[in-house]
């Protein structure tokens, strides 16, 4: 099937175009001082580098590991279980709770975001039933958002796999004499770290580089990452910084990618 | 210590309204390599299953060493089983798949070194220690399956179809060192197959199954010589069964013809079906022959030639050194150890 | 011990579970028959904010605009992801990872990072940003899910299914569209449900890579979030997207159950 091999060529050079060039312009960026991306008479400057380490852009970088690790954390010991028994159910249940998890993905997620930032405000639809929840401008807020949008994505990946587990595994080490708790931390547990590894990856990322999010339930008050790129490229035009902490953002996610890959044996994607 | 290890009484199993094994009585005794053998879908995994305590019975009693097991969960029984398609633990090497159980039974490192290298000497895997399992080739996990299994010590092993994936050279390789490892532990394998040939390789008793229930145990030459049935005679080697009538005083009346036999458990003028191994007709001159035919067709199968012979009608199987010619007619001795009756179901 | 605590712990679970997917959907669905504008109370049944989808012009044409890049860059990355799974599929195995880790970049990448790459790319090569820019930018993280839903399709399929139609006296092109595209059709399917539904959804990439004031609707609601320009209308057309979702897997699932049934 070799003529057919050649199928792929022109969209291995448009992803080399379309990934690799803004990279290197990116680099270029983060090292000069210009307007937007016109280079004309564009200097070399470490300025950018300096202000990186502004109160600001600390603050912002932490707040978006801590608050994202949290919420991923959080994630995590909710959707283990819940993955773990969504595998128990009869095939007929199985299929109409797993879509009950998904299908909330159909909603438009700033919506989703919104009614949390509603619900979060003093004065509220909660006060009919008596409870202000004032929350709006708090981590809590943020996280319990957070965990609300990214849940689907712990759950998923972690419910394939445990779903997928050869079962003559479990049976094989009751037979060597382990017995149910066992069986889970020695067998199941350790087969379904490849899932856990991209349930954790789809759940922190995205929270950890979300914008709308903590703009909206941070009350302007808690600024991540996102909210600070975002600010610099839509808002102030500031590229050169913007690019800089895009290039950090980028390193940590690869960075993390490379631990979590190196865990797994490479089994993630 | 009695000679019993395990007994099935009366034993059952339905999945849902599906009876899968119908009252099954079996004795196993130690020291033994015992073949479940019988069609897919005939009950002989699921035995197995219930003996290893990974599925309940509906109906009956097993008891291992004299004890009722019913109750016992399947990971305090002293039985270990190899799977049909191993079930290595991908996440751990070879290594540490064979120490499992030990390392479950909190076992010293320093006997588990020695014991998990003992057994790698004995599947002859020294050196593949800490190989992943998933870097092998299918003969090579199968032998860390065995190996595995009885690095625990178990009273009785059962190894559930453990050959079918190989191919089959090295599958009749495994058959030989199963039996000799069989043979160096002194304790009783049970190994279900499907496979006549491995059963009649490797057993000191078979156990023929269909439909749930046991049709004939025995020896393999018992099993061979002489089946109980038209099952177990289609089931076990190539044969001829051909109808006849019991005559009395060791005589019996097959294909128009009287041939003298050994078996005398039929009563006198009833009818009976008859097992002729294809070996066991011999070719000679019509003028010579019991019975005369005309041959149909031959083909030839390396150290004899496959001889189809219509005789009156019925197509006869006949293994001969030597080629006769097609529509050629010939005749047919069978000696009377060569005929076994059967009763008619 | 461990177990039973799991036992007892796994209905609470479910319950947060559910609680923590529904409960803004549910807000959103009572905020959209609140007759009042104010998210402060709910002041009175109306279907008003409903028939605001329609007569709101602005909300009209960004739920349009919506539709039209989901609608197009679906059909477009639908089929240049399954011509570039059938060509990783065909090459060789080193070419195939590269392509594949490359395809991979998008998935992997938080929207910000794609959203901002793309937004570069663009202004560097000086396209003017709207409608073509935003479809461009869809096709791009459509695409890897197409090719990531058709490859194990055709990675299951019989090896020798290709020559043998090639050997029946197809010419190469024949064989895939007569034997290998409808053996994979579940696949592809699949993964243009995938990029429809991504690209109807998406917000950030979208921010990013539009201008001239061409919004889709996640747009629209950002740019309106806390202002007086902002309707409860809506919170209508999200109620009525979740409905016709729900309705759609419910019919099928009932469908799927009498298929088995019979």
């Amino acid at each position: 099937m070799g003529y057919l091999g050649k199928l792929s060529k022109p969209y291995k050079w448009a992803m080399y175009l379309l990934v690799g060039v803004p990279i290197i312009i990116m680099i270029m960026l983060a090292f000069t001082r210009t307007l937007g991306v016109d280079f004309t008479g564009a200097e070399f400057t470490l300025d950018n580098v300096t202000r990186l380490n502004e109160q600001v852009y600390r603050q912002a970088i932490r707040n978006s590991l801590v608050l994202s690790s949290i919420a991923t954390i959080i994630c995590f010991i909710i959707g283990y279980p819940v993955a773990y028994m969504i595998t128990g159910l009869k095939d007929k249940y199985k299929w109409l709770v797993l879509v009950m998890v998904i299908s909330p993905m159909w909603s438009n997620m700033l919506l989703r975001i919104i009614a949390w930032e509603q619900l979060f405000k003093p004065n509220s639809l909660l006060n009919a039933i008596g409870v202000s929840l004032d929350l709006l401008g708090t981590r809590t807020a943020i996280v319990i958002g957070m965990v609300s949008i990214y849940l689907p994505f712990m759950i998923f990946p972690i419910f394939t796999v445990l779903d997928k587990m050869d079962k003559s595994l479990i049976e094989a080490s009751i037979d060597l004499g382990a017995s149910q708790i066992q069986v889970f931390t020695k067998v199941i547990f350790p087969l379904s770290l490849s899932g856990v590894a991209s349930g954790v990856m789809m759940t922190f990322l995205p929270s950890a580089t979300a914008f709308a999010l903590p703009e909206r339930l941070g009350g302007g008050r808690i600024l991540l990452i996102g909210n600070v790129i975002e600010n610099l490229f839509k808002r102030v035009y500031n590229y050169n910084l913007g690019s800089l902490l895009s290039i950090v953002v980028i390193v940590i996610i690869f960075g993390a990618m490379r631990i979590i890959n190196r865990q797994e044996g490479g089994l993630i994607i | 210590m009695s000679d019993l290890l395990v007994s099935l009484e009366n034993i059952s199993k339905k999945f849902d309204d599906n009876l899968v094994v119908d009252g099954i009585n079996l004795d196993v005794k130690r020291n033994q390599l015992i073949t479940l053998l019988g069609p897919s879908g005939c009950g002989k995994t699921t035995i197995l299953r219930m003996i290893a305590g990974f599925e309940d019975v509906t109906e009956g009693t097993i008891y291992f060493e004299g004890k009722d097991i019913g109750n016992i969960p399947a990971h305090l029984r002293e039985i270990n089983t190899v799977f049909q398609n191993y079930a290595l633990f991908p996440h751990l090497d070879v290594y540490e798949n064979i120490a499992f159980g030990l390392r479950l039974k909190k076992e010293k490192e320093i006997n588990i070194e020695q014991r998990v290298t003992q057994v790698l000497e004995m599947v002859k895997l020294d050196g593949y220690a800490r190989r992943k399992v998933n870097q092998l080739s299918g003969g090579q996990q199968q032998r860390v399956a065995l190996a595995r299994a009885i690095v625990n010590r178990p009273k009785l092993l059962l190894l559930d179809e453990p050959l079918s994936a190989l191919d089959l050279k090295l599958r009749q390789e495994m058959q030989y060192e199963i039996k000799d490892l069989q043979n160096e532990l002194g304790i009783t394998f049970i190994f279900v197959t499907h496979d006549q040939e491995e059963a009649l390789t490797m057993s000191d008793q078979i156990i023929v199954m269909n439909q749930g229930r046991i049709l004939q145990v025995g020896t393999p030459e018992d099993i061979y010589n002489e089946p109980q049935n038209r099952f177990v005679a289609s089931f076990i080697g190539e044969s001829n069964i051909v109808k006849g009538k019991y005559l009395g005083d060791y005589q019996v009346e097959i294909l128009g013809a009287t041939f003298a036999c050994v078996d005398d458990y039929i009563d006198i003028g009833d009818e009976t079906e008859v097992v002729i191994r294809p070996e066991d007709i011999e070719v000679v001159d019509t003028s010579m022959g019991q019975i005369n035919g005309i041959v149909d067709d031959i083909v030839f199968k390396g150290v004899h030639y496959e001889v189809c012979v219509i005789v009156k009608g019925t197509e006869l199987i006949v293994h001969t050194l030597n080629s006769p010619k097609v529509k050629e007619e010939i005749g047919l001795l069978i000696g009377p150890e060569a005929i076994h009756l059967m009763r008619v179901e | 011990m461990m177990i039973k605590l799991a036992k007892i712990m796994r209905f609470p679970l479910i319950l947060v579970t559910f609680f923590l997917l529904y409960f803004p959907i549910i807000i959103i669905a009572i905020l959209s028959v609140n007759e009042s504008q104010s998210a402060h109370a709910f002041s009175g049944f109306s279907l008003k904010w409903y028939s605001e989808i329609i007569t709101n012009t602005s909300l009209r044409t960004a739920i349009i605009n919506t539709f039209t890049v989901a609608i197009i860059s679906t059909a477009i990355s639908t089929i240049v992801g399954t011509t570039v799974a059938i060509g990783i599929h065909a090459g060789s195995k080193k070419e195939s990872t590269k392509i594949l880790m490359l395809s991979n970049i998008p998935i992997i990448n938080p929207d910000i990072v794609t959203g901002l790459s793309l937004m570069i790319v663009f202004s560097f090569v000086r396209l003017r940003f709207g409608f073509p820019t935003m479809l461009i930018a869809h096709i791009f993280f459509s695409v890897p899910f197409v090719i990531l839903s058709v490859l194990p399709k055709l990675r299951s399929l019989d090896k020798d299914l290709y020559y043998g139609a090639v050997d029946l006296g197809c010419t190469p092109i024949q064989a895939v569209f007569k034997v290998i595209i409808p053996a994979i059709k579940a696949g592809i399917i699949t993964g243009a449900l995938i990029a429809f539904t991504m690209s109807i959804d998406d917000f950030v990439i979208s921010y990013f890579t539009t201008g001239s004031g061409f919004s889709n609707f996640s747009i629209w609601l950002y740019a309106r979030l806390g202002r007086r320009t902002f309707s409860p209308a809506a919170y209508a057309y999200n109620t009525l997207i979740i409905m016709v979702t729900f309705v759609t897997i419910l019919t099928m699932n009932i469908k799927s159950y009498k298929k088995r049934e019979e």
